[in-house]
């Protein structure tokens, strides 16, 4: 309770902020007017805004302090934008202390400190922004941009696709150790841009040893106290957090220093923490998603059963049940096609679909599992689907189809498993027996 | 309404309603996920759920409810024959506490099985010549031989394994799939028990263990009667047709929309979704029920017993059909497994009425290629001891309540077949590898369904609540 109430104060910041910085601006703009074009008679409007502003900006920053308790900010971004907050209530403050008594000070005090205090302004608005929206929200479309840098590293569809090695300790090294230990200045001899590099080791021998951590000098020299003199990074740069030299340890240890591991079998914890350090692409499908929504809808309306998979990648379940079936089922089946490649997992099953619609079906690049048993569905038809270059699942139970038609299902090459129930196909069939020795798993009843 | 609700609603409610025109800020409790189900109908699950790929659409969970002796089962312990009688070491039993019905026993003699075990199918998985029919699909199975749970009592044991905690009050697994995830098929419940009506009730079952606890009561598992009419008075009084409930159910929807509107009380709309969930299953019911079309082997592969509605055999062929009709959580309770004593006999007969019809379930939704999206879990809430309850005769033992090792099996999607994961030591008393809490099951079954055991949560009393609690990890080791 006292958690969401802090949170729900905290959030008027974003809100607020925007007063002290018109009430700073506007005691700036004043203090202009009065010199420039010497309306004394407006001195006395310079200190009220700045009062206000003072008051208003030492608001913020309590608003801001709560916001900050519910965390989930960068931590070096918000570290200088709290200070630079502080800096600002305390500039405010002593502008208007330096207003209000403006005979006691030099003008040039006066004016120095109004100058700091519009500074301090504007680093601290534009790290607040940058909190909000992202680092590089300012920049990202200004002309003058350069090329963008790959530090994000490679685009992943999921989480289960990330390498422990490329995807989360390269970029490690390339933020902390790099500079020093790079090809063209490896200091120590010590290069760590590539896994080849990184196994040769320094001056003093290899830095990792497969599976035993304890004797892997990379580790012992990132954990010892701050003050050591063997402490790395050196000269009082960013040291590695607990987490990166966690997934370091897990990767010599249980990963065995594989560059292809997965991180998928770091555990749960490990994943959860890097997901965040990883460029996900998940999210930018879902909104193209929910523009969908309406379409969807329109299908639900027709009979179809239609369920998001996965949030991660906007994948769809689509279901027509066999009781929803009146009119052109192959009309219906059209229906689908703006949709298509959303679809990876399909049940036409008892439907009454025949072999011209398997054509359309396998335009859905995506399919993962199609079932379409208990269909009048030949031979003829399913030669439509090898182009289904995902399908790891297909169900063509009491269908027509024989084992002369299993030739071209073979050349599915994802395929993982097939079921055959009450058709002509047998055990026997020189295709079904290639692709058992294949381990594609084939069940032809029990 | 209870107090937090309408406390909510009069001071926070109006005074922030207030503030959110004043300040056009008409969104600010729009990010509020658990106002999505309330809003939407039920049929939806959760936004930004399924929170990855699942491997599981639909399940069909077997409970054992006793606790079934996995030493007489499953986890075949050769070393025993030699211990036979000898009492049980000191160092193995490690000062447990025991249950009062057996804690002042003066002698703990170990107890092999009086069953043979042989090796099955190309895993080459030791079975008990108890369960012939389940020893033919050994390599369709996943073993989990290493369950621990923390209880040691029945109540309390089951109560952890469907809630996520000993004490009554929390939803059970089903609620909170059908709460996370929707249904897939709007006529008919996506959480369904059956409770066999041929085992000995001897501990009872209570509703709460599939319950909706704190969650929005239309999650709630509904209990089918085990008899011929599954659901009763389905069938309009006489001179009453469709039209005219129909008519009256929506007068009657009106109405609790008024009583919404005001009081914004989930319960109200709980029950609007209800009524309609009664409506649609006047006409869903029948026909998923309807046993006349199932050809004459389909009897057979289940045993005779599936011929008679609410058998242990009836009601793995009624769930199915009900999979086959995309009920997302189907829970089966056989009872009876709980043998302190004269527990050879008793464990033939609990064996005799569900092996068969176990195994045929397994067969059934592998050739129907269900097993690729449906898991099947098999198991009690707890094992039983090596020690005999009672004395230990040539021909007759007990054994009492075991909490630190159990067996248990899944089998279907997203699980490796014909695998073994986990070991006890030569005595069966404790796991010496991969132990298996309770809520690493749990965390795994939310996995397999794409959930995220950590982020399912709903906030209650002021705290944020899951069914793992505040433990379970992902048993990777048994992923497919």
């Amino acid at each position: 309770m006292t958690q969401d109430l802090i949170t729900f104060i905290g959030r008027f910041h974003p809100v607020w902020v925007h007063l002290p910085i018109g009430f700073l601006v506007m005691a700036a703009l004043f203090k202009i007017y009065v010199v420039l074009w010497s309306r004394q008679h407006l001195r006395e409007a310079v200190s009220f805004s700045l009062l206000l502003g003072a008051i208003s900006a030492f608001i913020a920053s309590i608003f801001g302090f709560l916001l900050s308790q519910s965390g989930g900010y960068e931590g070096n971004i918000l570290e200088i934008h709290r200070t630079a907050g502080w800096i600002t209530v305390s500039l405010a403050l002593l502008a208007w202390w330096v207003n209000k008594n403006e005979h006691r000070f030099s003008k040039l005090f006066n004016y120095s400190v109004m100058a700091f205090l519009l500074l301090t302004l504007f680093v601290t608005g534009h790290f607040g922004g940058s909190l909000t929206h992202g680092e590089d929200y300012l920049t990202a479309f200004a002309p003058f941009r350069g090329e963008k840098e790959d530090d994000i590293g490679r685009i992943l569809y999921q989480v289960e696709d990330a390498e422990v090695f490329n995807d989360l300790i390269q970029p490690i090294f390339k933020n902390k150790c790099q500079s020093c230990h790079r090809s063209g200045k490896a200091k120590g001899e010590l290069n760590l841009a590539s896994y080849d590099a990184l196994l040769k080791g320094g001056e003093n021998g290899p830095v990792i040893i497969p599976g035993d951590v304890e004797n892997s000098e990379l580790i012992r020299r990132v954990s010892l106290p701050a003050n050591h003199q063997d402490f790395m990074p050196a000269e009082g740069k960013k040291p590695l957090t607990k987490e990166e030299i966690q997934i370091i340890v897990w990767w010599i240890d249980k990963g065995k220093v594989d560059p292809k591991i997965s991180l998928a079998e770091a555990g749960d914890d490990m994943v959860n923490w890097a997901k965040s350090r990883l460029n996900l692409r998940g999210m930018e499908q879902v909104e193209s998603f929910s523009i969908d929504l309406a379409q969807i809808n329109d299908l639900q309306n027709m009979g179809f059963r239609i369920r998001l998979l996965s949030y991660e990648t906007g994948a769809l379940d689509v279901v027509f049940p066999n009781e929803s079936v009146n009119g052109n089922i192959s009309e219906l089946i059209q229906l689908l096609f703006p949709i298509k490649d959303r679809i990876y997992w399909l049940t036409l099953a008892e439907t009454g679909i025949q072999d011209p619609d398997l054509s359309v079906i396998a335009q859905f690049s995506n399919l993962q599992r199609l079932r379409i048993e208990n269909n009048p569905i030949s031979d003829l038809g399913i030669s439509a689907l090898k182009n289904l270059s995902k399908l790891e699942v297909l169900n063509l139970n009491g269908t027509q189809v024989s084992g002369r038609g299993m030739g071209q299902i073979a050349e599915i090459r994802s395929l993982k498993s097939l079921y055959l129930w009450n058709t002509a196909v047998s055990t026997q069939d020189e295709w079904v027996i290639k692709m058992k020795a294949d381990n594609v798993k084939v069940v032809i009843g029990a | 309404m209870d107090r937090r609700r309408f406390l909510t609603k009069t001071s926070l409610g109006i005074g922030s309603l207030a503030l959110g025109s004043l300040m056009g800020m008409e969104k600010i409790f729009a990010g509020n996920p658990q106002t999505v189900p309330l809003l939407s109908d039920s049929a939806h699950g959760l936004a930004g759920l399924p929170h990855f790929m699942p491997k599981a659409k639909r399940v069909i969970y077997l409970f054992q409810s006793g606790g079934p002796s996995q030493l007489d089962l499953f986890d075949y312990k050769p070393k025993l024959i030699d211990l036979h009688g000898q009492e049980l070491p000191d160092s193995v039993r490690d000062g447990q506490r025991l249950t009062g019905m057996s804690a002042d026993q003066s002698s703990f003699p170990l107890t092999a099985s009086a069953f043979k075990f042989d090796q099955y199918g190309q895993s080459r998985t030791w079975v008990s010549e108890l369960m012939p029919h389940t020893a033919e699909m050994v390599d369709e199975l996943c073993f989990i031989k290493s369950m621990q749970t923390g209880q040691i009592n029945h109540d309390p044991a089951i109560t952890f394994f469907q809630t996520g905690h000993q004490l009554p009050g929390r939803p059970s697994m089903g609620a909170w799939l059908s709460y996370g995830l929707g249904s897939d098929n709007q006529n008919l419940p996506a959480f369904i028990v059956l409770v066999s009506k041929n085992a000995v009730q001897d501990q009872p079952l209570y509703a709460r263990l599939w319950g909706n606890g704190f969650l929005p009561s239309q999650y709630q598992g509904i209990q089918f009667r085990s008899g011929k009419d599954p659901v009763l008075y389905l069938g309009n009084p006489e001179n009453y047709d469709g039209p005219d409930r129909r008519e009256m159910l929506d007068y009657l929807k009106s109405l609790n929309e008024v009583q919404f509107d005001t009081y914004g009380d989930p319960e109200i709309s709980a029950r609007i979704a209800q009524y309609e969930m009664a409506f649609r299953m006047q006409t869903s019911v029948p026909e998923v029920t309807d046993m006349s079309k199932e050809p004459d082997w389909v009897y057979e592969m289940y045993g005779e017993d599936s011929r008679d509605p609410g058998t242990y055999a009836a009601n793995c062929l009624l769930a199915r059909k009900l999979i086959e009709k995309d009920v997302k959580f189907v829970q089966l309770y056989h009872q009876g497994w709980d043998q302190h004593g004269n527990l050879p006999e008793g464990i033939k007969n609990q064996c005799k009425k569900t092996d068969q019809a176990t195994a045929a379930l397994i067969k059934d939704l592998k050739q129907r290629g269900l097993l690729e999206d449906t898991l099947v879990i098999w198991g009690g809430e707890f094992g039983r001891t090596v020690y005999s309850q009672g004395t230990l005769s040539p021909d007759n033992y007990g054994r009492d309540h075991h909490p630190r090792c159990f067996t248990k099996w899944m089998c279907g999607a997203g699980v490796k077949p014909g695998f073994t994961y986990g070991e006890t030591d030569d005595f069966g008393y404790n796991v010496i590898k991969d132990p298996v809490h309770v809520h690493d099951l749990q965390a795994t079954i939310l996995h397999l369904f794409g959930i995220d055991h950590e982020k399912l949560v709903y906030k209650h009393q002021g705290r944020r609540f899951r069914l793992t609690d505040v433990e379970g990890h992902v048993v990777r080791g048994i992923l497919s």
